[in-house]
């Protein structure tokens, strides 16, 4: 079967219809040859049966008058029928009454006493020698059936005649009977040859009809096939030619109106698909190429630009670097030519000063004075600054007193406080003494700007300076903190990162309102990052600022200052203030000193600060003293004891002293 | 056996002779047909010597188509209308012409052993001829009464004419 499947359609189809055209013609031959085989050997039986009844029927009388002559004249009848081989007729008692013999051969295959037995009509019939032996059981039923068909003729109870079929003859036994008495046996032999060659003939006539109808079959199945597989191999060869030519315009033109047509129309619609597609990939190909093109060509030129401006940019860098350090430079080497006619300028208004002068030229040349201070403080600002940005300044390793350095830094600003009436406080502990190795004049511009800004951004209430130390992670060092307080107007949160740039500040209003370069927080934060700190800032608008930073410095006597430095570790919470801290710079060493009382005063004020220094000054003139922080205070106070004096600030929390009912 | 050896008849006895004649007489009768319808019994009578009587006895009750023949043995001539067939022997001539005319026009087979019985108006007569026993029939007498015989039986005898 796998050979079959090998084949190709065309072998298929052929062998497909040959094999059935040839078998149902095999089939139709092996019936029409078996029944011709049975119906010719019937023909022949029957007539058989028909001559020896007749020749029966007529030798009865010469058997019953034992008439030889008659009998052997009968006989000789037989030589009209050339199949008859032989004949022979025996009397009743086994005698051989007459004779035929064609061709003087014959043998009779049985004896006489046999053909008697064989004529007795038995219930359990003797099976044939000779006849149909191994022929199957049905087969030989229906033969006998056909061998018996005419000896109806033969009406007898005891006798029956008999065929018997031997190869080449058949033998036809029958009694003769008279009024069902046994006259005589006639024994006939019928030569088959005939019949077989007669079969012969028609099994040579039939196979040539097979192989004529064969070869004929497989002719027509050839054409036929071509009926099928012409349109099939046309379409194959438009697509070979479409596979190995590449040539998409070839069509299968109309077969006819079959499926093949419709599977033909099919592939032409693909094929029509597929060119279609074909163009439209062409066309978009060759835009894409033209479009890449016009792309690259773009890129190109773009990048052409980019790598001018690129460059372009970087010699701008360059010139502007170069610029920026000439100007610097410029600065820095101005410093000196600056400052030494400024400073002939106020040597000389100062030695005028001391010369003797009225009021009004007294009063000329200290304004002069004071304006040289301040340009030479505007002066040392940008030099400072062209300085630190040059990279040419240098910090000086001195020897200082920090606490010195701090109050006195406090004791010059202090004025300018007092003239804004604000709270200044230095917030140092008392046991706080330091003697470290730094930059001392760097470290007092530091705190000189930063407390300077607190004073003269702050309208009202207090500016303060903390001081606190704790024990530094490297040996002999200790790490101060320094904190500027102030209670001003505080700085925006969007302008946080701008402070300590330069020539900024928070508001362009402020510079006309307060003055000043606006170089002094960003001088302050270089100087700081350069002692090795960090400047920060916490703010809140309108409610004030605080500026910090912390100071890793040199002990000089580190033994001596280990002590003191443990006990000053103290919580460290930037800019909170301790009120058991707080000193007055500007009496540091005033100390109360009770001696006779002069009378009672009630000091009312809602500021600590003023009320310690009211409470100092009035102790100081021997006055017992009361503080109440608020009216309803101050009105409590009163009713319980009797004060000589009360001290009221005009503005105060809670029931001012104006509105005081004394 | 009732035949044996025609070939030596001539030379056998008068019985075995008689024995011939009659199983010839029973082949005769069978190739014969009766114009009345063949019902009841078969009558064959018999009229002769006592060896013919004997030799004629041993039909009985042989059958005959459909019927068994009854051989009626017969001393004098008389009541011949019961038999089909009457065999008759040892007869004197003039005798035996008022037989043939009485039975004349009457479906009876009549058979006889002696010269020129059909010649003399019997139907069947049997005689020697070279050791051979022929058969003589006289086709006018059959015609006349009724009886038919068969072709094959006339085939081998000789027609002879009154």
């Amino acid at each position: 079967m796998t050979g079959f499947k090998r084949l190709t359609i065309r072998a298929k189809l052929i062998s497909i219809m040959s094999f059935t055209a040839l078998l149902a013609l095999l089939l139709a031959s092996l019936a029409l040859a078996f029944n011709e085989y049975l119906s010719k050997q019937q023909d022949t039986q029957k007539q058989l049966v028909i001559t020896g009844d007749l020749v029966a029927w007529n030798a009865a009388a010469a058997l019953a008058f034992n008439d030889v002559k008659t009998a052997q004249e009968l006989l000789s009848r037989f030589q009209h029928i050339p199949s008859i081989v032989s004949a022979q007729l025996y009397d009743n008692r086994g005698g051989l009454f007459a004779r035929y013999d064609a061709a003087a051969k014959s043998q009779s295959p049985l004896e006489i006493q046999q053909l008697f037995k064989l004529i007795l009509k038995n219930p359990k019939p003797s099976p044939v020698p000779g006849y149909s032996d191994g022929l199957p059981a049905w087969i030989q039923e229906w033969f006998n059936q056909a061998a018996s068909a005419d000896s109806t003729l033969l009406d007898s109870k005891l006798y029956q005649p008999v065929l018997i079929k031997q190869p080449q003859s058949i033998h036809l036994i029958r009694p003769i009977l008279l009024d069902d008495e046994l006259l005589g046996v006639l024994e006939i032999e019928d030569d088959q040859s005939e019949l077989y060659k007669l079969l012969q003939r028609f099994y040579l006539i039939m196979g040539l009809i097979f192989i004529t109808s064969g070869f004929a079959i497989v002719l027509i199945s050839t054409k036929l096939q071509q009926i099928f597989l012409a349109p099939l191999l046309q379409i194959i060869a438009a697509m070979r030619s479409v596979t190995y030519q590449q040539n998409f315009s070839q069509r299968i033109s109309a077969l006819g109106n079959d499926e093949f047509t419709e599977m033909a129309q099919a592939y032409n619609n693909m094929l029509d698909e597929i060119q279609e597609r074909d163009h439209k990939l062409a066309k978009q190909r060759d835009s894409l190429e033209i479009e890449v093109k016009a792309r690259t060509q773009e890129l190109w030129e773009k990048n052409l630009s980019l790598n001018n401006a690129i460059e372009s940019a970087i010699s701008a860098r360059r010139h502007a670097e170069l610029a920026n350090q000439a100007k610097s430079q410029f600065l820095a080497t101005m410093s000196h030519e600056i400052r030494t006619p400024i400073n002939s300028v106020l040597g000389m208004l100062e030695l005028l000063n001391k010369t003797t002068l009225n009021t009004h030229q007294t009063d000329l040349a200290t304004t002069a004075y004071l304006s040289g201070q301040s340009l030479l403080g505007v002066i040392n600002n940008i030099l400072d600054l062209a300085k630190i940005e040059s990279g040419k300044i240098e910090l000086n390793n001195d020897t200082f007193n920090l606490r010195t350095l701090i109050e006195d830094t406090v004791a010059v600003l202090a004025p300018q406080a007092y003239l804004k009436h604000l709270d200044f406080i230095l917030a140092i502990s008392p046991h706080f003494q330091a003697t470290v190795i730094g930059d001392p004049e760097r470290l007092r511009q530091v705190l000189f700007n930063l407390l300077g800004n607190a004073i003269k951004f702050t309208d009202h209430g207090e500016v303060s300076l903390k001081i606190s130390q704790r024990q530094a992670q490297k040996a002999g060092y200790v790490q101060i903190s320094f904190e500027v307080f102030d209670t001003g107007v505080g700085i925006s949160p969007d302008k946080l990162q701008l402070i300590f740039d330069k020539f900024t500040q928070a508001d362009g209003t402020i510079t006309r309102q307060h003055g000043g370069s606006g170089l002094g927080l960003t001088i302050s934060k270089q100087l700081v990052e350069l002692m090795g700190g960090e400047l920060s800032v916490k703010t809140q608008p309108l409610q004030g600022s605080c500026f910090y930073f912390t100071l890793d410095l040199a002990l000089v006597n580190p033994a001596a200052e280990e002590s003191s430095a443990a006990s000053l570790a103290t919580d460290t919470a930037a800019c909170k203030i301790d009120p058991a801290l707080i000193q007055h710079p500007q009496h540091p060493q005033l100390t109360p000193q009770p001696t006779s009382v002069k009378g009672v005063v009630l000091l009312v004020d809602d500021q600590i600060l003023n009320q310690k220094v009211g409470r100092y000054m009035l102790q100081d003139l021997h006055y017992q003293v009361e503080i109440a922080t608020t009216g309803l205070q101050a009105m409590q106070a009163i009713q319980n004891q009797h004060f000589d004096l009360i001290l009221m600030d005009c503005i105060c929390r809670k029931w001012t002293a104006l509105r005081q009912p004394y | 056996m009732l035949v044996a050896g025609f070939e030596n008849c001539l030379t056998q006895a008068a019985i075995e002779e008689e024995n011939l004649v009659a199983a010839l007489s029973l082949n005769i009768v069978r190739f014969t047909t009766w114009p009345e319808p063949n019902s009841g019994t078969f009558n064959l009578c018999v009229y002769g010597d006592n060896v013919t009587k004997e030799a004629f006895n041993s039909l009985e009750a042989k059958p005959l188509g459909s019927r068994n023949i009854h051989v009626v043995i017969l001393d004098r001539l008389i009541g011949l209308e019961r038999c089909q067939a009457l065999y008759i022997n040892d007869i004197k001539p003039n005798l035996l012409s008022q037989v043939f005319n009485e039975l004349k026009n009457k479906p009876i087979l009549t058979l006889g052993y002696t010269e020129s019985f059909a010649e003399n108006g019997g139907m069947i007569g049997l005689r020697k001829v070279n050791g051979k026993l022929t058969i003589d029939i006289n086709l006018r007498v059959t015609n006349e009464a009724g009886i038919l015989i068969s072709s094959r039986l006339l085939s081998l005898a000789n027609i002879v004419e009154q």
